[in-house]
């Protein structure tokens, strides 16, 4: 089938995705969607657009959860777009070549003109991070925007992935996972960034930060457990004003939370670098 | 001229600027409304001699329309040589220079000006400077409001100019000069006890980060909604996941599909709002999930309050700034028998207009920009 380059590329250019700060506010799907229906894949096309059952080419979804237990409920927002895997296995299944890897920056690319539309490529991935267009007869997929990245025409500050400019809560970031000085890779490290399904060996370059423990105790936020009362204001001075309800004790402080484990299942198994 | 674009380190505004003409017999919309407003003889469209002031259109009122003297609509390249910023006479190559530097124009506020800007000198010299302010005094938030105690006062019977009589007591009650909470009207004891639980709603972020993109697409994020239930509160009503209940005001009901929550206050209930649409609207086929399971609450809302003792009834809204009171919704949640698996009240399809195109079975949008021709 097709074969992998060399690994690890010179690049391993990426996304870290911050799932602490994510909202799930959808920014960069639309983004995602608005560059990439006339980038590299246009059109990213819809079928029954206006009927029941709508259905499109998204390269970036957001899967919205809600987690029970530990600390109290939280909601987790997940965006999902290609992971531009080291070992990528839409690449090794597809038969024509059409999905390949680049050795120059890791990124995962599909050729239409190669592409028969056979799918093996998302049967084999375990994202499910691959777009069929069904009109065109062939598999699309993120290009983490090449068409932005390496574009001269753009102001160099907009040469990101349109997702990562348009992320309102800066929740995603771009740049050099193979290098361990540049700021995607040092935020890795400190945030404790995990390979998403690593019992897939995938060795995915795409990272996601996982949410921090809550600090909803007042230790944990330097915040008073209560406001100091107001001094009563005489009712006489306020004729008519409703009376409220008796003011209630402050509840006690509630005990303070362990910090809940949001750490990645598994350790990332890096292949040396040599 | 664009919507402003200033932040809290810098001022800043921008112009777009045509890029072809129109290719038939129309004109641009702000130059039609400067047209009528001379027409109509308005005060400040037309000069002493009942002439268009802004001959012009648009680009002349951009240029030299001042509201006060040299405070133009563009705060930047004023003046006769186009170097004042904020204030400063019209400068007729002022479009010009804004189309020079991008459509924009943007001034940095020294750093000593940055912080507490109520009462910074170097902010308030500055904000003089630009014509934010007519007077360069500190500025002090007010929490006492004396416009609002001047209402007070008078419905007190005050002064010159009282109320009518039949508001006296609203009017005292609520034009408080301090910031105090009360009950919502809507929330009486009745309603508290016959209408238990809150409802709100939120417009889908989604769709205010797409206002420029196709809303087709929009409809495969929220296409539908839930009403998020508190998982207590839908286990005392037997409810579960994609059960079909009916939310209950004192206006009206509505059927809808619940999902089940943990993160929500247990005596509120929620969802998206903007998704429920008739058939129809939007060019939805019948049968679209935006009229078979998408819905609002509206129904459930009114826009006048109960009577009152008077028999009046006022606005379901703030009683100061008239704001709509949505969030003062009170409701009840009953289980729905079995039955239609759709949402109501449901409505039959709009007609569609003569004239509008059919929607397409598949939107290729963006195709006629491939730089590579499709395989």
């Amino acid at each position: 089938m097709t074969a992998l380059p060399a690994l690890p590329t010179r690049k391993r250019l990426g996304l870290v995705i911050d799932l602490d700060t994510c909202v799930g506010c959808h920014a960069c799907a639309v983004a995602c969607k608005e560059w990439n229906a006339g980038g590299y894949h246009a059109p990213l096309t819809d079928e029954r657009p206006y009927a029941a059952a709508p259905s499109g080419i998204w390269f970036n979804r957001i899967h919205s959860f809600e987690v029970s237990g530990g600390d109290g409920p939280r909601l987790v927002h997940f965006p999902k777009s290609c992971l531009h895997c080291d070992d990528a296995p839409c690449v090794t299944v597809c038969p024509t070549g059409a999905s390949y890897k680049r050795a120059e920056d890791g990124i995962v690319l599909v050729e239409e003109d190669l592409c028969i539309g056979c799918k093996l490529c998302s049967w084999a991935c375990p994202y499910g991070a691959r777009e069929y267009d069904s009109t065109a007869g062939v598999m699309k997929k993120c290009t983490l925007c090449i068409d932005r990245i390496y574009n001269e025409t753009l102001d160099e500050v907009d040469r990101v992935p349109a997702c990562v400019a348009v992320c309102p809560v800066s929740a995603r970031h771009f740049g050099d996972l193979a290098d361990p000085d540049s700021q995607v890779s040092k935020l890795v490290a400190e945030r404790g960034g995990c390979d998403l399904m690593p019992e897939m060996q995938t060795r995915p370059v795409n990272q996601y930060l996982p949410p921090r423990p809550r600090r909803n105790s007042p230790g944990a936020t330097a915040a008073p457990v209560a406001l100091a009362p107001a001094p009563r204001r005489s009712s006489s001075a306020t004729g008519t004003r409703p009376t409220g309800r008796r003011r209630r004790r402050p509840p006690a402080a509630p005990p303070a939370l362990a910090p809940a484990r949001y750490a990645c299942s598994r350790r990332r198994t890096r292949r040396p670098t040599t | 001229m664009d919507r402003p674009i200033s932040d809290a380190d810098g001022t800043a505004d921008a112009i777009r600027q045509p890029v072809v003409a129109p290719d038939r017999d129309v004109r641009p919309f702000q130059d039609v409304l400067l047209a009528l407003g001379a027409r109509l003889g308005l005060p400040g469209m037309v000069d002493k001699r009942g002439n268009p002031r802004y001959p012009g259109g648009y680009r002349d009122y951009l240029l030299n329309h001042e509201r006060r003297p040299g405070i133009g609509m563009l705060a930047g390249w004023r003046g006769a040589n186009g170097i004042a910023q904020g204030s400063g006479p019209p400068n007729p190559d002022q479009l010009a220079r804004y189309i020079e530097h991008d459509c924009h124009w943007r001034s940095e506020i020294p750093a000593a000006a940055r912080y507490y800007k109520n009462v910074n000198r170097a902010y308030l010299d500055y904000a003089l400077k630009m014509g934010f302010v007519a007077v360069d005094e500190p500025i002090i938030l007010n929490l006492y409001c004396e416009e609002l105690q001047r209402f007070r006062l008078a419905a007190r019977g005050h002064g010159r100019v009282l109320p009518p009589e039949k508001h006296r007591r609203r009017i005292e009650t609520h034009f408080d000069p301090l910031p105090f909470w009360y009950r919502p009207f809507a929330g009486d004891a009745a309603a508290a006890e016959t209408f238990p639980l809150h409802a709100v709603t939120q417009r889908p972020m989604a769709m205010y980060h797409s206002w420029g993109s196709q809303n087709a697409w929009l409809r495969q994020i929220h296409g539908s909604n839930r009403l998020f239930v508190p998982r207590a509160l839908a286990a005392a009503h037997a409810l579960g996941d994609d059960d079909w209940a009916w939310v209950v005001s004192r206006n009206g009901r509505v059927k809808v599909r619940i999902k089940t929550m943990e993160a929500v206050n247990q005596a509120t209930i929620w969802t998206w709002n903007a998704i429920g649409k008739r058939a129809g609207a939007w060019n939805l086929a019948a049968g679209a999930a935006e009229s078979t399971e998408g819905f609002l609450l509206n129904h459930l809302i009114h826009e006048l309050l109960p009577p009152s003792e008077s028999g009046y009834r006022y606005g379901n809204a703030d009683p100061i700034t008239g704001q709509a009171a949505w969030y003062d919704l009170r409701v009840r949640l009953e289980k729905a028998a079995p039955g239609d698996q759709r949402t109501e009240p449901a409505f039959p399809p709009l007609h569609v207009p003569p004239g509008l195109e059919a929607p397409p079975a598949i939107l290729e949008f963006g195709k006629g920009f491939r730089a590579r021709p499709a395989p």
